[in-house]
């Protein structure tokens, strides 16, 4: 059995401390894959951030009869694993634009098609950490949604609460951080 | 910061709804009514916002679906639809990844036909166009109990299909179970299966998905008949499925999980060659005398893909004896009685070879296989004259060697580690001290394929894909080696703390010379008539004898002359990369889980162990069965040590 599986599994069987250890698993999965999956394109070729989420999902998780809080640490972690490796690509990347004057700019080593660019990725990280600090289940949709790309039922399962719950977070955690973005970016 | 309120949301998620300005501000002016001004300035400001943000959250979303999953797009033809000149009749079969019709050839010959549309969401073009490529060796392949494919296209809503010989039966399975053939009788059935595998390979023609329902049972003459359908569609079709893929979007498999070779279950993106069919065939054997997988489908399917893939890999089947003898009473009646056998006496029956040849035929390794369908065929018909097989149980040796394989990763490392520890120590404290002076960088090396071998100044470092950090500024040059693929001397610039990455393509070493050059009984003059600049020439006859072509002809070298990276080495139909480690020899001989090492301290290269045989150079397996495997593993021959660790 795999690292991930086995603590999946004991998750399930109801000990919480593995969570913690799920999130470098699946880090490390994920970067493992990306790499994977880059040697076999051709080269400029990126790879969809939530794709490989998915993937490793597929991959790691106990096939068809999954235990949904299996599912809800796995895809936490992920979607977390997924916003670091994001935010620090672009954070790097910034920081060599603004930085001493390199003509090359040094990727990390994993080329992931980021799904915003590099400034409106950090405004994002810092809006979803207010509003996860004010409101934290719409943050946890935001996060499901967008680093894991889960649809609103996948969401809804995993976070147990009614699809209707998860539109109306949605909808509003949208617009809530997307305005938080514009207003830090004036403040810039 | 404060965070949004119920109010707001509340508001928000009402007023977005509405579309109309006049209607948006009634509402408003009544929601936001005797409550602070700030609310519905807030809500405002969101409603403003609100279209950019979906775009920009939405946006990519819809291009991430897509790219998670393949969609089953139901096929829409039916009877009595006409594609290109086929009459589609009736529906006669369904798998996971295709309807079958029978259909009515309209011309230039009228003939019924079997034609099967694919479900999948494919790039049509692709497949047809890797279908053409095989065509021409479908079209030379002529067997009674092969069905023919005759052609393929696309149908008017964009899918593939393909047109086949019709062939009116049920699965083999099925066939000797509703009939109660007894075991003999399987095992003459399946011997004309083994003689149809054999004929395709030899017109190079691979199936890839051997499984009782590509294996049907006709009746002709009132004889039964195996025939082996959907030759040339798997190859055309399954190279899109990667892993990703084989799942649908209600993450059902497609695919035959009991039947996949561990190469097919391996990342490391082995070719598929004609051991895997060998490999399927040693399943469907299994089932035949068995009735049952070595590997019980629900429970691969359940353990998820990684780990399903990791038992096809890694876990030994239990011998189909075993298997009989684990079955309890009502299943284990029925089996019997379905090879009109006595329950009790099955499995004595299985017992003894016929297990060998199923499980020599199971091999995780491919190259313990058997080398073609008719050795195995062979071995069926040596057991049914009471002759011996050559599938024997496995040795002490052998099964000591799988244990050090299946342990292979940290035994390897700590032979390297100790063999190198001399020379990296010195490196590593130089490095040290270099490492005050705060000039580093990082280089990420990467190649396609993964798994070359990286070289810098003389040493081994690694494989691809390596991290490498703490490396002084300025240049950097290294190389990879592969086998059979050309060796690649880079150089790149270090840039101090950063992280610098180099991905390298390689190429595929060309043949030059199409002549095997053996020890003793090859025509060397005429290869080295032939052979190009820059090839060397090694001859093996007790010793390493070397030659290499200049420009104007053949130097000449030293017996034991040591070779360079990057040397292409012909030794018969396959050139092999030759690296070297300074005082270090390593040969490549087979694919990445073969190397010989030498250590330091000998000066010459020390070649007991290589010989030359039907071209390609073979390592000293002690344990070899038949006689023309090679034997994988790390060999390392230390003055000290006597022996080898084979692994």
């Amino acid at each position: 059995m795999s690292d991930a599986t086995r603590i999946l599994e004991r998750v399930r069987q109801g000990d919480p401390k593995p969570a913690e250890e799920l999130l470098p698993l699946v880090y490390d999965e994920l970067r493992k894959l990306a790499a994977f999956r880059m040697a076999q394109q051709a080269p400029g070729q990126t790879l969809q951030a939530t794709a490989l989420v998915h993937e490793a999902w597929l991959r790691l998780g106990a096939g068809q009869n999954q235990h949904w809080q299996n599912r809800q640490h796995f895809f936490a972690a992920a979607a977390q694993a997924m916003r670091h490796i994001l935010i620090e690509r672009a954070r790097r990347k910034l920081r060599a634009r603004h930085g001493a004057g390199f003509e090359r700019v040094d990727l990390d080593e994993i080329e992931i098609a980021a799904p915003a660019s590099d400034e409106r990725l950090l405004q994002l990280d810092e809006a979803l950490d207010e509003l996860a600090a004010a409101a934290p289940q719409k943050a946890d949709v935001v996060k499901l949604r967008f680093f894991a790309g889960l649809s609103e039922k996948e969401t809804a399962e995993i976070l147990n609460i009614s699809d209707r719950t998860v539109e109306r977070h949605w909808n509003f955690a949208k617009a809530w951080l997307f305005d938080r973005m514009s207003a830090s970016k004036a403040e810039r | 910061m404060k965070g949004p309120d119920q109010d707001e949301e509340a508001i928000f998620s009402a007023a977005k709804q509405l579309t109309d300005s006049r209607e948006l501000k009634a509402y408003l002016d009544a929601a936001c009514a005797g409550k602070k001004p700030e609310l519905r300035h807030r809500v405002e400001r969101l409603l403003g916002v609100s279209a950019q943000a979906d775009e920009f959250f939405e946006g990519h979303a819809a291009a991430a679906a897509e790219a998670k999953t393949i969609v089953l797009t139901p096929v829409t033809e039916g009877p009595g639809t006409i594609i290109g000149r086929y009459k589609l009749l009736q529906q006669i079969g369904e798998g996971g990844m295709g309807v079958v019709y029978m259909a009515e050839q309209q011309g230039p010959v009228i003939r019924k036909v079997a034609l099967k549309i694919i479900k999948l969401g494919m790039d049509t073009k692709e497949v047809i166009a890797r279908f053409e490529a095989e065509r021409q060796a479908l079209a030379l392949m002529d067997h009674p109990n092969i069905a023919k494919v005759f052609d393929a296209g696309a149908t008017d809503s964009g899918r593939p299909y393909f047109v086949m010989e019709l062939v009116q039966g049920i699965p083999i399975t099925r066939f000797c179970d509703e009939a109660k053939l007894d075991t003999r009788h399987r095992l003459e059935l399946f011997s004309q299966v083994c003689s149809a595998i054999q004929h395709a390979h030899q017109k190079a023609v691979i199936h890839r998905d051997i499984k009782p329902s590509n294996v049907l049972v006709t009746l002709i003459a009132d004889q039964p008949v195996p025939k082996v359908i959907d030759f040339g569609i798997a190859k055309s079709t399954q190279q899109r499925l990667t892993e990703k893929t084989l799942f649908t979007q209600f993450q059902q498999f497609v695919g035959t999980p009991a039947y996949m070779s561990p190469e097919q279950a391996s990342l490391s993106g082995l070719d598929v060659d004609t051991r895997s069919d060998i490999y399927a065939l040693g399943v469907l054997l299994y089932e035949l005398l068995t009735g049952k997988t070595p590997f019980d489908p629900k429970s691969l399917l359940s353990a998820g893909y990684e780990e399903m893939r990791r038992i096809i890999r890694e876990v030994e089947p239990p011998k189909p004896s075993t298997r009989l003898s684990t079955m309890q009473g009502q299943e284990l009646a029925t089996t019997a009685k379905q090879r009109q056998a006595d329950p009790k006496k099955l499995g004595l029956l299985i017992r003894g070879d016929l297990d060998w040849i199923v499980m020599k035929a199971l091999e995780k390794d491919r190259t313990r296989r058997y080398g073609g369908a008719s050795n195995f065929a062979t071995d069926i018909r040596r057991y049914l004259a009471q002759e011996p097989v050559s599938a024997v149980p496995p040795s002490f040796g052998y099964r000591f060697r799988k244990f050090v394989r299946r342990n292979k990763t940290t035994l390897s490392v700590t032979v390297v580690l100790v063999v190198l520890s001399g020379a990296l120590a010195v490196s590593v404290f130089l490095l040290l001290n270099e490492l005050r002076a705060a000039k580093f960088g990082g280089i990420t090396l990467n190649s396609n394929p993964q798994g070359a071998a990286v070289w810098h100044e003389g040493k081994w470092i690694g494989t691809t894909p390596l991290k490498m950090t703490n490396i002084p500024t300025g240049e950097f040059t290294y190389s990879l080696a592969l086998v059979n693929y050309e060796s690649v001397t880079n150089t790149t610039t270090m840039v101090p703390k950063r992280q610098v990455n180099d991905f390298t393509f390689l190429r595929k070493a060309e043949l030059s010379v199409t002549n095997a050059v053996a020890a003793g009984n090859t025509n060397i003059q005429e290869f080295a008539a032939t052979a190009p600049e820059g090839a060397t020439l090694l001859t093996l006859q007790g010793k390493v004898e070397v030659a290499r072509k200049g420009a104007s002809g053949w130097i000449p070298a030293h017996p034991n002359m040591p070779l360079n990276v990057g040397d292409r080495v012909q030794t018969g139909m396959k050139s092999r990369a030759v690296l070297r480690l300074s005082n270090l020899s390593v040969l490549r001989v087979n694919q990445l889980t073969s190397l010989e090492i030498q250590s330091p301290g000998s000066n010459r290269l020390e070649t007991p162990t290589l010989h030359l045989k039907n071209g390609q150079l073979d390592m000293d397996s002690r344990d070899r069965r038949d006689g023309t495997s090679n034997s994988p593993g790390i060999n390392v021959i230390t003055p000290a040590a006597k022996g080898s660790i084979k692994g």
